[in-house]
């Protein structure tokens, strides 16, 4: 909303401060100043003018050849082309240097072979209206030379004010309210709204009919007898100014109003409505009305309408009908000025998406009493613009809504406990007071005050004792608060478990595993989806109002949007690992989930092996969760589920502790790369992080190092791809047979540590390399034990069909 | 014929050997001449073992001989091998074929996303003033993401944010907000309450340079018994002043948010700016609604609290100098890399 300053002249006295000073003391106190638009820098060397003399061009049939007197002694010869410049006229003339606000910069120029210096201007060219048609002429009184920044209402300065900071206060929705605000800011005075005091409401006006279901508490209705005209110039700018568009005289002082005052009015064409059964009522399923905007609005029963007997003529609160618009053939007009519903206004417009600038006051809740003001002050403002208008006196008024009363109980020291500095009840009572709020000592409790809150507050802005420290607060200045460390109680500051879970996973990733982090959006696009295989189970949360429709619903887990860019980011490198931690979401059982993941993508331009994916995938894990305190989960083959077709029907294993699912890890499903136009090879790891956090971290399993040397040897078994790895390994460690078990007591760790693949073993097989290592805990193990135990280690494999290759023999790595 | 004495061999044997130590020429050369002559099943010491064959009167003598000898040696070996190292310290010493700008071996290491690093880096600053890290579900209830907050619903205060709705009726949050009554109502009414909650939020509006549809807040929260502005103003400065590594003041300007009473923005600036230096918004805060704390299940007659809410993205953005927000959630890896 924009803020005229010669506007809040008109209300109180700035003499002595500058724009920057009166917003900054806005911003300070009240709200926020998001600009300062001064319209006097682009119009700095226009003066008023006298066309002295207007003749024909030579070269030109729709040219004319001016000389103006610009206040300088010397007169300007001025080419113009519009249709309405006259000998005699005051004009706007802006002379050779001016850089107005259009852009335009003027220079000496020769038009169709005729000097012309400096330019007679049309307000459009000003920014001051939308008129471009004819020249500006001004009230002939004026005298030659006199800047237009001195003419009011013509170079104006704006205060653009932030919306969203006044949302609480009805009362600052017209420049009367900040100025109130001024008025107590500078300690200066608030001039009193000129009213129009013989009226009244009466009888003999129009019969209204309010239903009684509560869309309006306060409805007043004036007739008057006026033809449309024009408002004046500066009015048309001011209106321009703060961002509405001129139309005519009736329509414009309904406007005016409302930027003054806060309460919007609504001009009907009296011959258009008839007066005397006019009504306020909900509308009736089925009903319509084509607003002032042209649209056929569909209504609903809880859309307040205005009627005169049946047919509808307005929307309350939002706009008004077609049929009874003011329009040039007017001749009386019915001014309507009401209270109308907040809730009911605001819900029929974010229906009808029908947002205006009547409905941003309604919907703020406004004081009821304001509609005869309005009332007043048109008739006032019209009296002054339109002589010979007629006014009828008596005013048709109906609804109960009158200003409200509330009073506030305020212990002055809470104000001093809240903002945490001692502020006294004469301070308060003072700040409250310049802003229309009533203090009185309570007869009851000693030292505590009774506030009463000013109508235009009371509706719903200011209704606790808090809202009173907010007033005391910024109008005695925040920067009085000191900067005043707490004394607080201590408290251990630390980190959540599943936060602090998912932080350390981050840095083990992002550490040396040489993982980047990513983020994605919350959503997901079907075609990311439909190319991963996926069939919608109905579970995924949908958007009902998404940006895009493409990307409606929300991710069930993280690894589609992994993929998704997987082409993209191997285009950048040979190599990809990236990680996300996030959140999937899925309705289950009409309950909202959201499931806490981790998602890491490995992915290479070679086409490697897919078992070769996971062996890499599987150190990740391990590695990962040994980061994160917690032990080695088991794994086991596994289908990929129906919610996970990224993985490899082959190629996917789980992560268990027990029976509990931590995760899964795999190859990406060769279809789904195929699809994604990968040329490579990919695997995810998906751990699930709410399994993970009710994962016990491993207890330390530290044992005193033993002196004694360890012997080493490495073994290789070939093996069937039925036998796994971890079955052999299992056997090795603890060997059933007790002859065995005891031949590998000193038998200290066995690990498998690589797999060959290829000839001389069949497809069918793989060689897998396994470091056995020995140590007794007390004396160096003899060559003949290790041999021994070396011996039914080959043994123990052979009965699980796991056989050392044909030349192989065990070496010694180290001893 | 000269026969040749145990003696004889002893010293032709020693000679040889201190000859072929003064030859070697490296030091595998010396241990392999160690190896030979100096072994226990060497020459040499086989010539003690012929000590038995001599009369009497000589065993003790030509026993000291060979233990001389095999001394002599030793030390000559000891003494090249001394030289060979001061030569090869020499040569390095002296080697001046060095270029550092050689490639490097890259130490393997991966990228956290810039908003990671900040959220870490405001989660230190807040641990350490004993603010706990909580978090809260990103899909919301109506309930939580507004009415609690004092924000009805059909009240204008709803399109200060403009929302997702799901067809539910859930809303993706649209600020970390919900996590205070969260923080509160795990505490059960009893103060104090002092927890920050970083975390992803949403707006429905069409993304540009500095706007997102999803972004990222650090909510914070202090309840307990006479907390007040002066306190919000303390803690806030400090916090900020650490993130922004180096004191700063702030100011408060008034500003609506319907969960506190009264609600601020809060501008900075570094500390000892002169009067007319410009401030910057970096985050709005208040004092905790009375209806917000009863929702929290705090009794506000007995307790106060401030709140602030700030936006991680234009953290980052200002720390690491991003000039468009979009980048953030773009995945883009020659963006995520360079942290």
């Amino acid at each position: 909303m924009f803020l005229s300053l010669s506007w809040l002249k008109d209300h109180v006295d700035l003499e002595g401060l500058s724009p920057e000073t009166i917003g900054h003391e806005l911003t300070m106190r009240t709200a926020l100043i998001e600009g300062l638009v001064d319209q006097r820098v682009g119009l700095s060397g226009v003066v008023v003018g006298d066309v002295v003399e207007c003749g024909p061009h030579p070269g030109a049939d729709r040219l004319k050849l001016c000389r103006v007197d610009h206040g300088a002694g010397e007169l300007a010869s001025v080419v113009c082309g519009a249709p309405n410049v006259e000998a005699g006229q005051k004009i706007l003339y802006a002379p050779v240097g001016t850089s107005l606000p259009n852009g335009m910069k003027l220079k000496k120029a020769k038009i169709r072979g005729e000097a012309s210096a400096g330019m007679i201007c049309a307000e459009d060219e000003l920014g001051l209206g939308p008129e471009h048609d004819g020249i500006l002429v001004l009230d002939a009184a004026l005298e030659p030379g006199r800047p237009i920044a001195e003419l009011n209402g013509f170079a104006d300065v704006l205060f653009d004010i932030d919306n969203k900071s006044i949302t609480h206060r009805p009362d600052l929705w017209g420049h009367y309210g900040f100025a109130r605000e001024l008025a107590a800011i500078f300690g200066r005075e608030l001039k009193p709204l000129a009213l129009r005091d013989d009226l009244k409401p009466a009888a003999s006006a129009p019969i209204l009919q309010l239903a009684s279901d509560g869309g309006c508490s306060r409805y007043a209705a004036l007739c008057i007898d006026d033809t449309p005209g024009r408002a004046p110039d500066w009015m048309r700018f001011r209106l321009v100014s703060c961002g509405m568009r001129p139309i005519n005289r009736l329509v414009d002082l309904s406007n005016y109003v409302m930027l003054e005052l806060g309460q919007p009015t609504h001009p009907f064409d009296r011959d258009r409505v008839a007066a005397d059964t006019l009504g306020v009522r909900s509308a009736r399923v089925g009903e319509q009305l084509t607003t002032l905007d042209g649209e056929l609005r569909e209504l609903h029963d809880q859309d307040i309408v205005i009627v005169d007997g049946e047919k509808i003529v307005a929307i309350g609160g939002i706009m008004g009908g077609a049929h009874a618009e003011v329009s040039d053939s007017t001749q009386r007009v019915l001014l309507e000025s009401a209270c109308f519903d907040p809730v009911r206004t605001r819900r029929t417009s974010s229906r009808l998406g029908l947002r205006t600038d009547a409905l941003a006051r309604f919907e703020k809740d406004l004081d009821p009493a304001l509609a005869e003001l309005a009332v007043r002050r048109y008739a006032w403002w019209l009296g002054e613009l339109s002589p010979e208008a007629v006014i009828h006196s008596d005013y048709a008024l109906a609804g109960e809504g009158t200003a409200p009363q509330r009073r506030l109980a305020l212990d002055p020291a809470m104000v001093s406990r809240r903002l945490g500095m001692p502020v006294t009840s004469h301070e308060v009572q003072d700040a409250l007071g310049s802003v229309g709020f009533k203090c009185a000592e309570s007869s009851d409790t000693p030292g505590q005050l009774d506030v009463d809150v000013p109508s235009w507050r009371a509706t719903r802005d200011v209704t606790l004792p808090e809202d009173l420290v907010e007033e005391v607060g910024r109008l005695i200045g925040y920067d009085r608060v000191p900067d005043q460390s707490p004394s607080a109680r201590l408290v251990l500051g630390q980190r959540d478990p599943l936060p602090a879970l998912e932080d350390a996973l981050r840095s083990a990733l992002a550490g040396s595993a040489g993982f980047t982090e990513v983020y994605h959006y919350s959503t997901v696009s079907d075609r990311a989806l439909e190319l991963m295989g996926w069939t919608d189970d109905g579970q995924r949360p949908v958007l009902s109002n998404p940006l895009q429709k493409d990307a409606s619903r929300l991710r069930p887990a993280l690894a589609p949007a992994m993929l998704e860019q997987l082409e993209a980011w191997l285009r950048h490198g040979e190599r990809v690992r990236t990680f996300e931690v996030g959140r999937g979401y899925r309705v289950v059982d009409g309950e909202m989930r959201e499931s806490r993941e981790l998602v890491a993508l490995l992915a290479s331009r070679d086409a490697l092996d897919a078992r070769d994916v996971v062996r890499e995938l599987r150190g990740v894990a391990e590695g990962l969760l040994q980061a994160v305190g917690r032990r080695a989960p088991d794994l086991e083959r596994v289908a990929p589920r129906a919610g996970e077709p990224w993985f490899h029907a082959q190629r996917t294993a789980v992560l268990l502790r027990a029976d509990r699912e931590l995760g899964r890890l795999g190859a990406v499903s060769p279809e789904v790369l195929t699809r994604l136009d990968v040329q490579g090879a990919a695997g995810l790891l998906v751990l699930d992080l709410d399994a993970l956090v009710a994962d016990e971290p491993a207890r330390s399993n530290y044992r005193p190092v033993t002196r004694m040397p360890e012997a080493r040897y490495d073994l290789t078994f070939v093996l069937d791809y039925d036998l796994p790895v971890s079955t052999l390994l299992a056997a090795i460690r603890s060997p059933s047979e007790k002859k065995l078990a005891k031949r590998l007591r000193h038998l200290k760790d066995a690990q498998a540590f690589d797999v060959y693949r290829g000839p001389p073993q069949s497809a069918e097989q793989r060689a897998v390399s396994v470091r056995l290592v020995f140590q007794a805990e007390d004396r160096t193990l003899k060559a003949e034990e290790l041999a021994k135990a070396v011996d039914a280690i080959t043994v123990v494999a052979a009965d699980l069909g796991a056989t050392l290759p044909a030349n192989s023999s065990a070496s010694a790595s180290e001893s | 014929m000269s026969t040749t004495t145990p003696r004889d061999e002893l010293e032709r044997l020693s000679r040889e050997a201190l000859a072929a130590i003064e030859a070697a020429e490296s030091g595998e050369q010396l241990e392999q001449i160690e190896k030979t002559a100096l072994a226990r099943k060497g020459p040499l010491m086989s010539l003690m073992r012929g000590i038995k064959d001599l009369p009497a009167e000589e065993r003790a003598p030509f026993g000291q001989a060979v233990n001389a000898a095999r001394q002599s040696l030793e030390e000559a070996v000891v003494s090249r091998r001394d030289a060979f190292t001061a030569q090869r310290l020499a040569a390095e010493a002296s080697d001046t074929r060095f270029d550092p700008s050689e490639p490097a071996r890259p130490l393997s290491h991966g990228h956290l996303h810039p908003i990671t690093r900040i959220r870490r880096e405001a989660e230190e600053v807040f641990m350490g003033l004993g603010f706990s890290v909580v978090d809260g579900p990103e899909v919301e209830t109506e309930a939580y993401n507004f009415d609690y907050l004092n924000i009805p619903s059909h009240h204008p205060a709803r399109d200060m944010q403009d929302t997702m709705w799901l067809d539910s009726g859930h809303v993706m949050r649209t600020h970390t907000s919900p996590v205070q009554l969260r923080a509160m109502q795990r505490a059960e009414g009893k103060p104090p309450v002092r927890v920050i909650a970083p975390g992803r939020v949403f707006r429905n509006e069409q993304p540009d340079a500095t706007h997102e549809h999803t972004f990222h807040q650090v909510e914070g929260l202090m309840v307990d018994e006479g907390v007040s502005v002066a306190d919000m103003k303390a803690v806030l400065r400090l916090a900020l002043s650490r993130l922004f590594g180096g004191s700063v003041e702030v100011r408060l300007r008034p500003h609506y948010f319907p969960f506190v009473e009264p609600g601020f923005e809060l501008d900075m600036r570094p500390a000892g700016s002169p009067d007319d230096a410009p401030w910057l918004e970096i985050l709005g805060c208040g004092m905790v609604h009375p209806e917000v704390l009863r929702a929290g299940g705090m009794d506000p007659e007995q307790v106060s609290g401030f709140a602030f809410g700030m936006g991680l993205d234009r953290l980052a953005m200002m720390r690491f100098g991003i000039e468009d927000v979009r980048w953030m959630m773009s995945g883009d890896l020659r963006f995520l890399q360079q942290f």
